[in-house]
């Protein structure tokens, strides 16, 4: 049986005000392969229920707009910092053709739905790297949680042997855009209530 | 008292004395003296030369044995140490006697003074009161206006340096405006193209590369900061014009199929014209390389595409770049700025200039094939959801619905080309042979109905002029190789390109004559009438009364006129011809109409 191998996913996130929004999408669309598409994803969290796993989370992520493409099923493991320079961390993806037998799946295997949200924004492609400029909203919910900025993340995915290059292509764009939005490092621990 | 005339000026002082005047205006002022002090001036001044008599008594009392004192203390203070000895002459006991009374002395001779002088104002107050008059101050004129004028030079010098601070605030703010105007043009034109910043120039891109244009050329332009902060922009010499590329149809007769539009167009120089300059060459680069590989021979200008006998189609590149548009633009600009109208000289001129055609409708769908060519090479989009990998996934090379679909065979731009031109030159020769409808009656009605740019289908209606409710119909599909008439009937029947009018427009006739004899059909089955026998060729209809006594026979000539015959009694051999010319009527049909409601009986009407 073939082991699957999981990918390195290599990230920077940060963040961008509402009027100036345009200016980056227009950078974005020049330093980037594609000319930006838009997307509006959900994504269901899922929490282990087993004890001594608790910490564990799936994700099942799928468009809202585009209902006939599969799914994906996510598993992203702890942010690393091997490098100082970039985010890093495992990365599990499985498309899935049916969300309603993932779901079931997911809760048989003793996960337990956590909450959900809705991804809406551009996503542009440099090679392998993604740029997504995006807002959360809560399903529902007519206004952003932040309603005045935007998140910028910049995200390339590929095996371990591809992970030097991709860290280079990530700190090239953070560059590139570094007059409009600092991408940077950032603490993944949840605030305390 | 001696009225020695002691002239005692009270002058008014100035209230303050400016000591200095500071670079931001503000004075510094001498303190002023205090009440004592001007006293003590004052006192000093005085000159006592009368003594009164009581004071001069006591004074001379006194004054001996101080005198005696002072004389013994001077003459000791001259003395070195003769002082000392002489106080100790007299004994310690004297000595400090002597100095006690020496200071008893000095304070008391400070009182008499100021009592003195006190004294001889209030004598001069109350005896001579002209004496104490109040002198006109003396106002030193020059020196006033120089305080003057330093005080307003000193508020000059303030306010200039307020006016240099403003002038550079004023320099900068403009600055700062021109620059922000320049951003914002700067901003307008990188929302449109694609702009890099490589080294100190910042260069745009013209080409459709980010579209999936694969041309070699790279389109690209610069942007250069003018004088007034704006931006101009520099294209390279082969891209500054404009340029079209014109598809005509044409006949071996010299007939265009599609009439060229009389107005043309000058050129004009901007970004959007320079990117369609980049997309023509391509386009007639593609064509061209194309016909080399089909063995056809291109030229550098135009091409001639044979696509059926007897029609050509000629693609042509229109181009006007560099010096021609700027000389063309300046005398547009002379033009322009004269009001005078142009002479004959400067309308021929402009008449001379190179105008390009407008593109047409052949010239549209090629820019639009090439658009769609583009397309397909252009990277899929997505990637969706989001967090979907963004290279290719595996699934797309699996088999089933998601699996990512079969790509079409690509197809030549010149075969699409060739296809378009020949369903073009179809649709025209149908079209042509609907408007040229040779009969009056019935008439021909048709719905155009367009698939794509290579397929249309055409629903003719044969109708009445009167008031009729009965339509024949035939449908004619038009393809890019032949067009096919299909009637109600179940005949089918197709044309080449040339062909349309020798073999559909008899079909159409005889469909019109079946329409005919239809309706006389439809008139006599109301009356009553059996329907013995029908012919479509030659087209004749046998009728017979409702009472059996009479039989109609209506044929349609060779002209398509009604020749109608009558045979009463029964008798086949004995037919009379109606003359359809003597009755009353708009058309063979109503005349017909008569005829049947004349030969009906009365007991069957």
């Amino acid at each position: 049986q073939q082991q699957r191998v999981p990918n390195t996913e290599v990230y920077l996130q940060g963040s961008v005000l509402k009027p100036f929004t345009e200016f980056l999408l227009t950078r974005l669309r020049g330093i980037c392969d594609s000319p930006g598409d838009e997307f509006r994803d959900q994504e269901s969290v899922f929490t282990c229920a087993v004890p001594g796993l608790s910490g564990t989370r799936l994700r099942l992520r799928w468009s809202l707009l585009h209902p006939h493409l599969p799914a994906y099923l996510r598993y992203l493991g702890i942010p690393e910092s091997a490098d100082h320079r970039v985010m890093s961390r495992a990365a599990y993806e499985v498309p899935v053709f049916s969300l309603d037998a993932a779901r079931q799946l997911v809760e048989a295997m003793g996960f337990q739905h956590e909450f959900d949200f809705i991804a809406e924004g551009t996503v542009f492609r440099r090679g392998l790297l993604k740029v997504t400029v995006y807002r959360v909203y809560r399903p529902g919910a007519p206004a952003s949680l932040a309603p005045e900025s935007s998140l910028v993340e910049v995200s390339g995915l590929g095996p371990s042997s591809l992970t030097a290059g991709m860290v280079e292509s990530v700190l090239s764009v953070r560059d590139q855009l570094k007059s409009l939005v600092l991408l940077a490092k950032h603490d993944q621990k949840a605030p305390k209530a | 008292m001696n009225p020695a005339g002691v002239q005692i000026s009270a002058e008014c002082l100035p209230e303050y004395t400016v000591e200095r005047i500071n670079p931001d205006g503000s004075e510094v002022h001498e303190k002023p003296p205090t009440a004592s002090e001007a006293f003590c001036q004052l006192v000093s001044k005085i000159k006592f030369q009368q003594w009164d008599e009581d004071l001069e008594e006591f004074v001379s009392e006194v004054e001996p044995t101080i005198g005696s004192a002072d004389e013994q203390l001077d003459d000791s203070n001259l003395s070195t140490g003769g002082g000392q000895q002489q106080a100790a002459s007299l004994g310690p006991a004297n000595a400090e006697s002597a100095s006690y009374w020496q200071n008893i002395r000095l304070s008391i001779a400070a009182a008499l003074d100021e009592t003195t002088a006190l004294m001889d104002l209030l004598i001069a107050l109350r005896q001579r009161p002209q004496a104490l008059t109040l002198e006109p101050m003396q106002r030193d004129v020059e020196k006033y206006e120089q305080r003057i004028q330093l005080v307003v030079q000193g508020k000059k010098k303030c306010v200039q340096a307020a006016a240099e601070v403003l002038e550079k605030g004023r320099g900068s703010n403009q600055m700062l405006q021109q620059e922000v105007i320049g951003n914002f043009e700067l901003q307008q034109i990188a929302q449109c193209w694609k702009l890099r910043r490589v080294a100190n120039t910042i260069s745009g891109d013209l080409s459709l590369r980010s579209a999936g244009s694969r041309y070699p050329d790279s389109g690209g332009f610069e942007l250069r900061t003018a004088k007034d902060s704006s931006f101009e922009v520099l294209l390279p010499g082969h891209l500054y014009g404009q340029a079209c590329v014109q598809v005509t149809l044409r006949t071996s007769s010299g007939e265009s199929l599609f009439p060229q539009p009389a107005a043309t167009e000058l050129p004009r120089v901007s970004l959007c014209n320079s990117q369609r300059l980049l997309l023509a060459q391509e386009l007639y680069n593609t064509i061209c390389c194309e016909c080399v590989q089909a063995g056809i021979r291109a030229g550098p200008d135009a091409v001639e595409l044979p696509l059926a006998p007897g029609l050509c189609a000629n693609v042509s590149l229109y181009k006007v770049v560099g010096p021609e548009i700027q000389q063309q633009q300046q005398q547009e600009q002379s033009a322009g700025m004269s009001s005078k109208p142009l002479s004959q000289q400067q309308q021929q001129q402009q008449q001379q200039a190179q105008r390009l055609p407008r593109p047409n409708y052949l010239s549209n769908v090629l820019e639009c094939l090439l658009l769609k060519r583009h397309q397909q090479a252009r990277p899929e989009p997505g990637p969706f959801p989001s967090c979907a990998p963004a290279g290719l996934s595996e699934r797309r090379c699996e088999a089933g619905p998601f699996s990512r679909p079969v790509p079409e065979p690509e197809t030549g731009l010149l075969d699409r080309l060739a296809a378009i031109c020949r369903h073009s030159a179809l649709y025209r020769e149908v079209a042509n042979l609907l408007e040229a409808w040779p009969l009056a009656e019935p008439r021909l009605v048709w719905h155009w109905q367009t698939g794509s740019s290579t397929s249309a289908h055409v629903a003719v209606e044969f109708v009445r002029r009167s008031y009729d409710l009965l339509r024949s119909r035939a449908l004619i599909s038009i393809g890019d190789r032949k067009a096919v008439l299909l009637t109600t009937c179940g005949q089918r029947v197709a044309a080449r390109l040339g062909d349309v009018k020798r073999l559909l427009q008899p079909c159409l006739l005889r469909e019109a004559d079946r329409h005919l004899l239809l309706c006389v059909h439809s008139a006599s089955t109301s009356l009553g009438w059996h329907l013995l026998a029908n012919s479509s060729d030659p087209a004749a209809s046998l009728l017979r009364s409702p009472d059996g006594q009479c039989s109609l026979l209506v044929q349609l000539d060779s002209n398509r006129k009604f020749v109608v015959s009558v045979n009463r009694g029964g008798n086949g051999d004995k037919w009379r011809r109606v003359q359809l010319d003597r009755l009353a009527g708009a058309n063979a049909l109503e005349k017909l109409d008569h005829v049947l409601a004349a030969l009906t009986p009365l007991s069957n009407a």
